[in-house]
């Protein structure tokens, strides 16, 4: 009887090889694929970002069923990389006549650290605002249209026919994922706390810029300041949300 | 200077030749054990972080509940800004039952600590990849390094799944679950037998390597793209958190900021080359191994205490060593005391060579 720790593996037959190569060859195509074809930019500012090379298209669309099964269908460019806006956010728990049961607050600054990662990428879900081009005339059938608006120190959110909009061109309006994201969270606070509502307000406060990337001071003065709004908290409240089940 | 099989190979022999060389030749199977190993243990502290809040990271019922996933298939928009794709995952079938679910949960971290000890790997490998995957699938908590690990996952269930079936002398029940050498255990006995070949050990390794080579020059030369990196100050940000950077402190800092940022934008400019010219170093021995090495370190340390983010550390550490050959492996496990090194296997060499058996290692 062969004795495994003193026989080496057989040599390889050629098809072996063969059937190998292809399969490492398809697999590397299909992610090469996926990486050339991520988007890039925006490269002119107010512009959708572009996307990959003409080549890569076709590779990325026949290669996604296979990398979707694996979860392979990263390009690589890390969220992280972007300098983003640092957000918390509160939800304000009540109950079924109203009353306040609790805050709580996202990330926790209680929880561990891992869990207080995960409720950091949660909490980032909440921001994506994005300026809202406007309307150029009144179309028919139009959907309504949600947008931040000012209201005593904070923004909320005004749901209004399209052809409302403001037309002041500096318009923001929460992104979709961002409102479902709020929606499915208070639905958990409300089941896991029995609570009859929850209303999320999410603070945020924008990227310190380095002082190299400041305007040129003015004359006379030997550093450049920064702008008072650098340091300055926003809050945007998503509104209440009344527990469904 | 020493250069590993892959830069010697088109000199010595032709493209085919180097190509064979490169993937279908036999290695050690410890080279994978090892890797197996160190990512096991990553798997299992990820998933034990999430102790008392599974159900909340991975439940239907949790913080992305049913209805949001129903609403986001049903809306192409929301599957567009969604920041990952919405994928399978064994928890779902859970659905609304929190016995199920939890037996799922307990069920895949047991899963994982049975691939990290080598248990049935060959079974448990294909589990723990199935598990690694649906860890991932909630979009709302979706962190980009969790697709590393998917990475991790999936090259190791290749190599276990193909590991000792081309090798005779295995026993059925050997063929079946894995080779009996992947268990820990086997590997700190006195008389341990030398570790036998393998070629699906090779192969999952370098399929781990050049993944691992496209992830690092991929985000490389995505980074060069964005204006803060390719100025040279994408390492203030996480250095200055909006809501601990008052007016105050960053007015003190105005007076040398010239000076820190030059060393800022030089140390970031170290990594990018680092990362960029990955490939350019990674499969040579010698003194490149210290760069590739030390690379990965102060990678794990910099995105853990810098930007402070898990999960990315280990898996640039792991994936650096991916790269280390047999003898360099046995000359780290001599620093620490051999135990699971060849000089384990010196006592029963001797014993083989005084019966006049001879060894083939292929």
């Amino acid at each position: 009887m062969p004795n495994i720790a003193l026989d080496g593996p057989r040599p390889l037959p050629t098809w072996i090889k063969i059937v190998g190569s292809i399969v490492v060859a398809a697999h590397f195509l299909a992610i090469g694929g996926v990486v050339l074809n991520a988007r890039s930019g925006p490269w002119v500012p107010g512009t959708p970002p572009l996307a990959g090379p003409q080549f890569a298209a076709p590779i990325d669309e026949a290669a996604s069923p296979y990398l979707l099964a694996l979860r392979m269908t990263h390009t690589y460019r890390f969220r992280v990389d972007h300098p983003t806006p640092s957000v918390y956010f509160e939800a304000h728990l009540k109950d079924a006549r109203g009353e306040h049961i609790k805050t709580l607050k996202f990330p926790d600054p209680k929880a561990n650290f891992w869990v207080r990662h995960r409720q950091q990428l949660l909490t980032d879900g909440l921001f994506g605002d994005s300026l809202v081009p406007p309307p150029q005339g009144e179309r028919l059938g139009a959907p309504p249209k949600t947008y931040w608006e000012p209201q005593d120190k904070q923004m909320v959110l005004k749901t209004v026919p399209e052809h409302l909009v403001p037309r002041s061109g500096n318009v923001m309006s929460p992104s979709e994922w961002s409102l479902l994201v709020a929606k499915s969270y208070a639905q958990y606070l409300c089941r896991t706390h029995g609570a009859a509502s929850a209303e999320i307000v999410r603070h945020s406060r924008d990227i310190v810029l380095p002082p190299t990337l400041l305007p040129p001071p003015p004359p006379g003065k030997d550093r450049a300041e920064a702008p008072p709004a650098l340091f300055e908290e926003l809050v945007f409240n998503f509104g209440v949300y009344r527990r469904e089940d | 200077m020493k250069i590993d099989r892959l830069a010697s190979d088109s000199s010595s022999g032709g493209l085919r030749q180097g190509w064979n060389r490169f993937w279908f030749s036999p290695v050690e199977a410890m080279q994978l054990h090892r890797l197996r190993v160190l990512a096991g243990l990553v798997f299992l502290v990820w998933m034990l972080a999430f102790t008392n809040q599974q159900g909340a990271f991975l439940s239907l019922q949790g913080w992305f509940d049913r209805d949001a996933y129903l609403e986001l298939s049903r809306k192409e928009t929301l599957v567009q800004s969604a920041p990952a794709p919405v994928g399978w995952s064994i928890f779902y079938l859970a659905d609304g039952n929190g016995s199920l679910f939890q037996s799922l949960y307990w069920g895949g971290v047991a899963i994982i600590a049975l691939f990290t000890l080598g248990v049935m790997p060959r079974l448990t490998g294909i589990l723990t990849w199935v598990v690694v995957v649906s860890i991932t699938a909630n979009p709302a908590v979706s962190f980009d390094a969790d697709f590393l690990m998917v990475i991790l996952a999936f090259y190791l269930m290749v190599g276990y799944a193909f590991m000792g079936l081309w090798q005779s002398g295995r026993s059925p029940l050997e063929r079946i679950f894995g080779p009996h050498d992947a268990l820990v255990f086997t590997w700190f006995r006195k008389h341990r037998a030398p570790a036998p070949r393998s070629y699906a050990a090779n192969f999952a390794i370098r399929m781990l390597q050049v993944h691992f080579a496209v992830v690092l020059v991929a985000s490389g030369v995505a980074k060069l793209q964005l204006p803060d990196w390719w100025a040279g100050v994408a390492y203030w940000y996480p250095l200055h958190p909006p809501f601990q950077t008052t007016a105050e402190s960053y007015a003190r800092e105005q007076g040398y900021a010239p000076l820190y940022l030059a060393g800022l934008s030089l140390a970031q400019y170290i990594a990018l080359a680092w990362q960029i010219g990955f490939p350019a170093f990674a499969w040579r021995g010698g003194r490149w191994r210290i760069v590739l090495i030390s690379g990965g370190v102060i990678g794990w340390l910099g995105s853990l205490f810098l930007l402070g983010l898990p999960l990315f550390g280990p898996f640039y550490f792991i994936g650096c060593l991916s790269y280390l050959r047999d003898e360099e492996w046995r000359r780290i496990s001599g620093w620490f005391g051999n135990r699971t090194g060849r000089g384990a296997e010196k006592p029963f060499r001797a014993a083989a060579d005084a019966n006049k058996i001879k060894v083939g290692t292929q």
